[in-house]
């Protein structure tokens, strides 16, 4: 399990957090994502979703708040 | 088949071009209002509305064309896959784009509207059953704001004027050129108040005190009118808003006068009064105030608003009487009128009711007693 997550990469890891993200993904892909026993990378992948929805939200609050000084 | 054909296409056209006109009739459009404010949520409305067109254009267009390019007359087959990732994350990012580029405008819009710091005057109003009050915080000067289109009006007995159910009493004045901010809250159930041309519309919550505020360019001073934009019972649709916005200059000779006037009225109560200039006022004071509830003739309302025609309280309990209109009356509708009304406008409508529609006790009430019950 941790071979495969460790040689996940990270392009392929945020292709899937992207796709998480949008709802849009290949019956591949999908089927990628979620073959074996890789429960720590369905895990991760959520987490990094979490991250990144967060990290977005964060930066488009600030660009929309007016400048403080 | 070219005359239906030419039939089908001028029946459109007319119907376009009424529909134009009637536009131009209705102003079905929201108003551009009067100050900045208002102008970016306008401007900001009017973007998202072309947005919303151009995308129902695109949509539909390509949807009827392929509709008809693809027919089955012409022998179209249906495709048959169920897979396409690249059609998928067109229709997701183009709508996200369009959407984050129409939520940055309107957050920043939003942010400016809920920024009411640093405002020159503030006005603190209570939303009541069925009338604002407005109180001019620093400057000792407060009073109620009724609305004053007759009843006769309103059952069709005399004709409707202009400003029809959005006309009142008193008017609230507010100088141009300064931001005003308002403090809104209510005295008994949810209201809101709302004058489209300022752009503003926020709830009147009891226990709880919104915020908004308004800044009248110099050169648009006027009459503004809105009302009341919640249910908020039976006379929901009789307690309009109107605002005056004056020149500074003028704003500050109002504040004046309406100080003379609170001194006037305290020592008009001191004066002595008949018993037809009691009954003369009382009359006036019960059609604006208390007609509402209790009927034109005092006959009352169900069983939530007693009649005043043959009651105990009002037939032989003068100091109940005069306890209630001060007080009002816990857990019921009857506001308590201590604010609301002058000593000599208590004492005229007690008077008034103690002596109409055949209660004939020949009770004068006098502002002198109302100041000592006040005590």
């Amino acid at each position: 399990m941790t071979r495969q997550f460790i040689g996940l990469g990270l392009w392929k890891f945020l292709q899937s957090v992207i796709s998480v993200l949008a709802g849009v993904q290949s019956q591949n892909k999908r089927q990628q994502d979620f073959a074996g026993d890789n429960l720590l990378r369905i895990i991760s992948t959520c987490l990094g979703g979490a991250v990144v929805l967060i990290l977005v939200v964060l930066v488009m609050v600030n660009m929309a708040l007016p400048d403080p000084s | 088949m070219k005359i239906r054909t030419w039939l089908s296409l001028s029946s459109i056209a007319l119907l376009l071009s009424l529909s134009s006109l009637a536009k131009a009739e209705w102003g079905v459009n929201m108003t551009e209002g009067v100050t900045e404010i208002s102008q970016s949520i306008y401007d900001l409305h009017m973007l998202i509305f072309w947005i919303c067109v151009a995308i129902g254009v695109v949509v539909f267009g390509v949807m009827f064309y392929v509709m008809f390019k693809h027919r089955k007359s012409k022998g179209a087959v249906a495709a048959q896959f169920d897979e396409s990732v690249t059609l998928e994350w067109l229709w997701t990012v183009i709508p996200t784009i369009i959407l984050i580029a129409m939520a940055v405008p309107a957050t920043k819009t939003l942010v400016e509207m809920y920024d009411a710091s640093d405002a020159q005057v503030d006005i603190k109003i209570t939303g009541y059953q069925w009338k604002w009050q407005y109180d001019y915080l620093g400057e000792d000067v407060s009073f109620f704001s009724n609305l004053s289109t007759s009843r006769d009006a309103v059952y069709n007995k005399e004709e409707k004027g202009e400003n029809y159910l959005l006309e009142v009493d008193k008017e609230v004045v507010i100088p141009t050129g300064q931001k005003v901010r308002f403090l809104i809250t209510s005295n008994d159930v949810i209201h809101a108040w709302w004058v489209p041309e300022f752009a503003v519309k926020k709830d009147a919550i009891p226990g709880y005190v919104n915020e908004s505020w308004v800044n009248v360019p110099v050169g648009q001073e006027g009459i503004y009118r809105g009302q009341c934009a919640e249910l908020c019972g039976v006379d929901h649709g009789f307690m309009p808003i109107v605002v005056r916005a004056v020149s500074q200059a003028d704003y500050a000779t109002w504040l004046d006068e309406q100080r003379a006037e609170k001194e006037a009225a305290a020592l008009a109560a001191l004066g002595d009064y008949s018993f037809d200039e009691l009954m003369t006022t009382g009359a006036e004071v019960y059609a604006g105030r208390c007609a509402a509830c209790h009927g034109q003739n005092g006959e009352g309302m169900g069983s939530m608003f007693p009649p005043m025609v043959g009651s105990d309280i009002v037939l032989n309990d003068v100091e109940k009487h005069i306890d209630i209109l001060i007080n009002g009356v816990a857990g019921s509708a009857m506001q308590s009128f201590a604010e609301q009304l002058t000593d000599v406008e208590i004492a005229a409508v007690i008077t008034y009711e103690r002596n109409a529609w055949g209660n004939d006790t020949g009770d004068i009430v006098t502002p002198r007693d109302i100041i000592d019950a006040r005590q």
